[in-house]
């Protein structure tokens, strides 16, 4: 739906503005859009057991990226891959949100046989 | 109207995330493009390249001694009309001998370093020459009135610089390369007698490394030493009028 194009519009325009980002905060980006995933993963999940709520999704978004960043951030400047924990956990949710939406979707296809 | 701006946002949202998306794959696709461009270079490109490059500076510098001579001729022919230019030509020419830029011969010393074998004394670890030690040994002769010096056939101007390369492997005088672990000729045209006397003095060769290294000196009443073949380099200074 309109997530999705949004989605594509977002793509494209990725690939066709030249944007110069500084180079020192491509790690930090690579961690942010693992939080990112995972929010639209958990927000698929939401809209699918009808419990979604913008409000949520967006404060989790931003707020993940937010947090993912400065721990990874962190990590560089005490010498520790603290990245490892947000990769691992927003992975490991993915996994699961995914689980569920799997999950969700066979159980809609049939009960609509 | 509440549904649809919540849907604008996440559709916001995820433009965002596409976003970031796209970039970091063109940002790591450009960043393996240029590390697979500097790959490239095998070991054969490289000493192909080297050879190239060598064969070219042999090919520069046969040109560049054929334009010296050229200049000299037309020098010459410029000096013989009248007694002025002729001054001012014995001018030139006396600058250049002091700079470096012509070939030199004269009385002089010359000192050849070798390092020490271990074969009589296994327990003396063979330190290698440094540019210190360098340094110290053209000071040497420069303070005892040499007029000029040359190292390895490298003349020694007012603009050269003598440096190790780090570890040691290779010093380099001039931008050129000199092994501290093969044997290093040492020409200087001075006062024969000075220069003898300021290398004899006990002690004087006592420096750092050069203890471990074998010193020969031959004396001469002709030692010819090459020019400097580049170019000096007068950018930043200029004369106050």
């Amino acid at each position: 739906m309109i997530a999705f194009i949004g989605l594509l519009i977002g793509i494209l325009i990725g690939i066709f503005w030249d944007v110069n980002i500084p180079d020192k905060f491509s790690p930090y980006m690579s961690v942010a859009i693992l939080a990112c995933l995972d929010s639209v993963f958990g927000a698929i999940r939401a809209s699918l057991s009808k419990n979604f709520h913008a409000d949520i999704f967006i404060s989790g978004f931003f707020g993940n990226a937010a947090l993912a960043a400065a721990l990874a951030y962190l990590g560089d400047k005490l010498g520790i891959p603290i990245y490892m924990a947000a990769v691992i956990v927003f992975g490991g949710r993915i996994f699961d949100n995914f689980a569920i939406i799997r999950r969700l979707v066979i159980e809609k296809a049939k009960s609509h046989e | 109207m509440k549904k649809y701006i919540s849907q604008v946002v996440v559709a916001v949202v995820c433009a965002l995330l596409g976003f970031l998306l796209a970039y970091q794959f063109k940002l790591l696709n450009t960043q393996e493009k240029r590390i697979t461009n500097n790959q490239s270079y095998n070991q054969q490109d490289l000493t192909t390249e080297i050879e190239q490059l060598k064969k070219e500076k042999e090919d520069y510098e046969k040109k560049n001694n054929e334009i010296l001579r050229q200049l000299k001729e037309y020098e010459n022919a410029a000096a013989s009309k009248d007694d002025t230019t002729k001054e001012l030509k014995k001018q030139l020419d006396d600058t250049r001998m002091l700079l470096g830029s012509v070939d030199v011969q004269g009385p002089g010393i010359v000192l050849y370093l070798k390092p020490k074998d271990n074969v009589f004394s296994n327990n003396v670890v063979t330190q290698y020459l440094t540019d210190n030690e360098l340094v110290y040994i053209v000071n040497e002769l420069f303070f005892s009135g040499a007029e000029a010096i040359s190292i390895n056939d490298k003349r020694i101007t007012m603009q050269t610089g003598i440096k190790s390369s780090s570890g040691n492997s290779f010093i380099l005088i001039n931008g050129e390369k000199i092994s501290p672990r093969e044997r290093i000729t040492i020409k200087a045209i001075g006062e024969k007698a000075k220069l003898i006397g300021a290398l004899d003095f006990p002690g004087a060769l006592d420096f750092n490394q050069l203890v471990y290294y074998e010193v020969k000196r031959d004396e001469s009443d002709n030692i010819k030493m090459g020019k400097f073949s580049k170019m000096f380099k007068y950018e930043y200074i200029k004369p106050i009028k």
